[in-house]
């Protein structure tokens, strides 16, 4: 545990440097974040829209009756096997606040045995009903067009981008990037570069004002053919200076372009060279996870994930935000065949990463959370489902209040107080809720948390508690 | 019923998929539908004006890196001197090559031999690309492919017929009426099959099931009018309350989800069109099933349509309304100008492209019509972006001018650029990884979701075109992995290091010839003067070549063994091809 004070050792030599006398005036209100200790939210992105209903189903046999009547037509398609929607065939959540359900149970489908034990052991929890809002709507008010709704609804990528980023597409700051902006104003990183970290491609979820995403390998550190090889490149003959010069030319060149688009290309260069070299130097300095990830595209971005975990003493980070994402659920068709794979997958990558964190015994700073385009219908369009709104959602940590489910399923029939048509839910808990919860664990304090989640007040509670 | 049938079956690609990443998945112009053909000029007929006149071998190749998959200096020296306009009317005259016919010869092969093909049609994609004459048709299906997306990387990606047919159907139409290009995608198999309206049925009152909304929010979100109200110059338009108008709402969409359903596959059987489909079903229009196609009044972005409609005339209604839809134009020209000329037009070039595409014709640089005068006419949206004054007489010092060259057409341009040998693109194992970000990053037809690698509205946070609120799509996929995956990937194949087949042994394809440069090695100026023309257009600066001539004078040929002559020669043009290919002006497109 050398990291605290490696890096109090780091800001205070700063502050004997250039801003020594700065530093010692009050500074609280507007550094405020908490950065002891080493935390990283990682959000696994579910693109396309994960089945709410597919992934939380109803227990009791009146609850599940009801469902199995509405998914008639599709329930059959599981199959009698390991994917059958039997109610013999769920597994059961054994939630220590049952009780507040009433009669209702609930389960996990069968094809996530290690996320249903994360749970049991208090690991993992459920947060029930969550999605946009802008503020709280009921069914009344949504058929009369009587409240403010998030713009675009049922959109993919606006629902994706309102998840990520609080807005339709277009939004250009994600909660993400304004949660690590705020810890890397406190000083939580010695190389901002790797606060905020992708293994899917440019996402505006980690998009802030200071930081913006570092994209990961998923086969391990880049490896950049024509500056590795140098050999092929002349400096066999002893020269460095053709080594300089390819090295500026990789960076993009020494002077600034006038162009736009070919300063940011220019720009993307220096900076991924750059970056790479520090990422590499730390990754061939640290000794290696042992922990086996499934090979899938889930399993190999989790796994980059965690080995970048791994690194956060040689890349001085104290506070990084993650994102990693998996396509497959837009199940408008065929989602008895695909999404019980698709879920499996995701549950192995899970199970895999925790046991990695384990490893690195920092399970207690990792939180890995849900996220979605939109939950589905309950109703069936033949063999798939439709555009939702509300979605059930996955929360995994050693310092996740576990073995619970915040919020409330609404029940599985349809015309019910939050049904939008044909079971789409309306939200009870709002994503800002859902995000500030995670915000303050990450250390950030009550002012830094509304200043990024405007409709936070209209909720009440900024935190649910589940971390 | 059966269950299983909507769903298609076989997904995989190739071994070890874990790198690709499967997902979900105006104006009132041209008011007359009736067809007014308008006689265009033949070639040559016209005076050129001098902006008409390619007259330098610097205008040749940057016309040809907008306009084709980029040239070689064959191309070159074909163009210079020549008009714009007659090598326009040229390329949309040049024979169409169709991926169909080769690919259905080796998956019909395949089939009766009981033995797995990948990547049929992506190996067909890279090798037309590559060479092929009809360059301006094929480069303008690429350029719809990224805005009517299908992908192979769900449950499309082994059904080679499907996919083949989908990319001839954008090149029959590139130069077609856009109002028959969305019919025939519509009635498509590839995309039927994509976005799950295949066997979409009428609502079911007693099982409670609706029809599949999926391809009705799509067509009309991405492929015809888009979400929010539109000028013909692109301009969003605002209400009362200072927001963008919404062109729908859910309403409309499950409206229209009702008209896009009773299609299946050309056979017998609406449901069990796997057992009982036609021969030649997979390559051919869909089959509309009028009993599984809803009978109920379909209300959508204000028309009805009665109910007891037949399907097929219920289609037809719903796709005159998107064409005929104010915001088409303008929301299908700015895409197309993005993927030819710059990344954010002025709202005065997308007005003058989108008023072409509305009244189906436009004026060529030497003064001959092109278009057949029906509202959506291609050949004349297309001349409208290729030949606007912006584009043809580009302001060189405005920052905001340009684009960032998609991955896929900087390796094919490399490729054209070299000269590479003909040969089998299926020999090549790492073409087939190209999605990879730690190679290129994009691919061919396998896009992660229907909305492409990136979005056209895409804005790149922390950058000087962000700041200065430009568009600029393809740096969504620009990232520390990809930049220095490309060019790693580029420098692969540029030395040759990938052509190898699967049993390690050397291939013919794909292998660049650089007779040409490796004569100049010896003179670093010419040979990068050669790659500034082929590959930059000239445009290099003069701080960059310096640097590129730099190293190369760094590299001696042979100091010790004259038997390395040839090799170290080699060497030098291997670096200074890469250096070039990893230059903004090489990245950048202006």
């Amino acid at each position: 545990m050398i990291r605290p004070d490696r890096r109090l050792f780091l800001r205070s030599t700063a502050a004997i440097g250039g801003a020594g006398m700065l530093s010692l005036l009050p500074r609280m209100p507007a550094h405020a974040a908490d950065t002891s200790g080493y935390k990283a939210m990682v959000c696994l992105f579910l693109r396309g829209g994960l089945d709410c209903h597919d992934l939380l189903l109803p227990y009791d046999q009146s609850s599940y009756d009801s469902y199995a009547s509405i998914r008639e037509t599709m329930i059959g398609g599981y199959g009698d096997g390991a994917a059958s929607r039997e109610r013999s065939n769920l597994t059961q959540l054994n939630a220590i606040n049952n009780d507040s359900f009433n009669q209702r149970r609930f389960a996990l489908p069968p094809e996530m045995p290690g996320v249903r034990a994360l749970f049991e052991a208090g690991d993992a929890a459920i947060v029930a009903n969550v999605g946009p809002l802008t503020e709280p709507v009921t069914r009344e008010q949504f058929l009369n067009d009587a409240s403010a709704l998030p713009r675009r609804l049922f959109s993919h990528n606006d629902q994706q981008s309102t998840w990520s980023a609080l807005g339709p597409e277009g939004a250009r700051y994600g909660w993400g990037g304004l949660i690590a902006d705020r810890a890397v104003e406190a000083g939580a990183n010695g190389e901002a570069t790797f606060s905020v970290m992708s293994s899917s491609g440019h996402d505006v979820f980690l998009s802030g004002q200071l930081v913006q995403p570092y994209q990961l390998g998923l086969d391990g550190p880049p490896r950049f053919a024509a500056v590795e090889n140098p050999g092929l490149l002349g400096t066999a003959y002893g020269s460095s200076a053709a080594m300089d010069l390819l090295r500026e030319h990789y960076r993009g060149g020494a002077s600034q372009r006038a162009n736009y688009f070919e300063r940011d290309m220019a720009d993307a260069s220096a900076k991924a060279l750059g970056a790479s070299e520090l990422f590499s130097k730390a990754f061939a300095e640290t000794p290696p996870l042992t922990t086996t990830f499934p090979q899938t595209f889930i399993g190999s971005q989790l796994k980059a994930i965690a080995q970048s975990i791994n690194l956060r003493d040689e890349l001085d980070a104290g506070r990084q935000v993650y994102i990693a994402s998996q396509g497959g659920f837009d199940t408008h068709s065929g989602q008895a065949g695909s999404l019980p794979a698709t879920l499996a997958q995701v549950d192995a990558a899970i199970t895999a990463f925790y046991q990695a964190l384990g490893e690195m015994d920092i399970a207690n700073g990792v939180v890995l959370f849900t996220a979605s385009d939109f939950g589905r219908t309950l109703s069936v369009n033949g063999d798939g489902t439709d555009h939702g709104w509300g979605a059930h959602h996955l929360v995994i940590g050693g310092s996740v209040n576990g073995r619970t489910i915040y919020g409330d399923p609404p029940p599985s029939v349809l015309e019910h107080d939050l049904d939008a048509e044909q079971g789409r839910l309306i939200p009870t808990l709002s994503v800002e809720q859902y995000a500030s919860t995670l915000a303050r664990w990450f250390g950030l304090d009550s002012r830094e948390v509304s200043s990024i989640f405007p409709n936070l007040a209209t909720f009440g509670s900024s935190s649910l508690g589940f971390v | 019923m059966q269950r299983h049938t909507k769903r298609l079956l076989g997904s995989a690609i190739m071994a070890g998929v874990i790198l690709m990443t499967p997902a979900c998945g105006g104006g009132g112009g041209g008011d007359s539908p009736t067809p007014t053909p308008t006689p265009t000029s033949p070639s040559g007929t016209s005076t050129p004006s001098a902006e008409d006149t390619l007259s330098t071998n610097e205008e040749s190749a940057r016309l040809l890196i907008q306009a084709s998959f980029g040239p070689s200096q064959a191309d070159i020296d074909a163009l210079t001197g020549r008009s714009m306009s007659g090598w326009y009317r040229d390329q949309i005259a040049e024979p169409r090559f169709q991926h169909l016919p080769g690919i259905l010869d080796k998956e019909l092969a395949a089939r009766a031999s009981g033995t797995d093909v990948y990547n049929l049609h992506s190996n067909s994609f890279w090798q037309a690309a590559v060479e092929e004459d009809d360059q301006l048709r094929q480069r303008m299906a690429f350029a719809l492919s990224q805005i009517m997306v299908i992908s192979d990387s769900g449950d499309l990606g082994g059904w080679h017929l499907m996919l083949a047919d989908y990319m001839d159907i954008l090149s029959e139409h590139a130069f077609g009426n856009y109002r028959e290009l969305l019919e025939a995608v519509t009635y498509s198999p590839a995309m039927a099959g994509y976005l799950t309206y295949l066997t979409n049925a009428k609502a079911d009152p007693y099982s409670g099931r609706m029809p599949d909304e999926n391809y009705a929010r799509e067509v009309m979100q991405l492929f015809s009018i888009g979400l929010v109200e539109l000028e013909m110059n692109g301009e969003v338009r605002t209400g009362a309350d200072g927001n963008p108008i919404e062109t729908y709402t859910n309403d409309d969409v499950r409206g229209l989800a009702k008209v896009f359903t009773g299609l299946s596959l050309k056979g017998s059987n609406f449901w069990n069109w796997y057992n009982t489909r036609d021969d030649d079903a997979e390559y051919s229009r869909l089959v509309m099933f009028d009993e599984w196609h809803s009978e109920e009044e379909k209300s959508f972005l204000g028309v009805t349509i009665p109910a007891g409609t037949s399907g097929d005339e219920s289609i037809g209604i719903a796709l005159d309304t998107l064409a005929e839809h104010p915001n088409t134009p303008p929301f299908i020209s700015r895409q197309l100008i993005q993927r030819f000329t710059t990344s954010h037009p002025s709202p005065a070039y997308i007005e003058r492209v989108a008023t072409a595409f509305a009244n189906g014709r436009y004026t060529l640089l030497d003064g001959s019509q092109i278009g057949d005068g029906r509202r959506g006419d291609l050949s004349a949206t297309l001349a409208a972006v290729l030949m606007d004054e912006e584009a043809v007489n580009t302001n060189m010092s405005d920052p905001g001018w340009g684009r960032v060259r998609e991955p896929i057409l900087r390796f094919i341009h490399w490729a054209r650029a070299m000269n590479v040998n003909s040969g089998d693109a299926s020999k090549l194992g790492l073409l087939g990884w190209a999605n990879s970000p730690d190679f290129l990053g994009q691919h061919p037809y396998r896009s992660p979701s229907v909305f492409n690698y990136y979005r056209p509205g895409y804005i790149a946070p922390g950058t000087a075109t962000g700041d200065a609120g430009l568009t600029a799509p393809e740096l969504q996929i620009v990232n520390a992995s990809t930049v220095i995956g490309y060019a790693s990937f580029m420098d692969y194949f540029q030395r040759g290091w990938v052509q190898y087949d699967e049993d390690g042994e050397r291939t013919t394809g794909f292998l660049p010839d650089l007779t040409v440069e490796t004569a100049m090695a010896d003179d670093p100026e010419a040979l990068v003067d050669r790659l500034d023309l082929l590959l930059t257009a000239g445009q290099m600066d003069e701080e960059t070549k310096a640097r590129i001539i730099g190293v190369l004078n760094e590299m001696p040929i042979a100091p010790y063994n004259p038997d390395n002559e040839e090799e170290h020669r080699r060497i030098r043009v291997d670096v200074a091809v890469n250096m070039v290919l990893t230059t903004p002006e090489f990245l950048v497109q202006r």
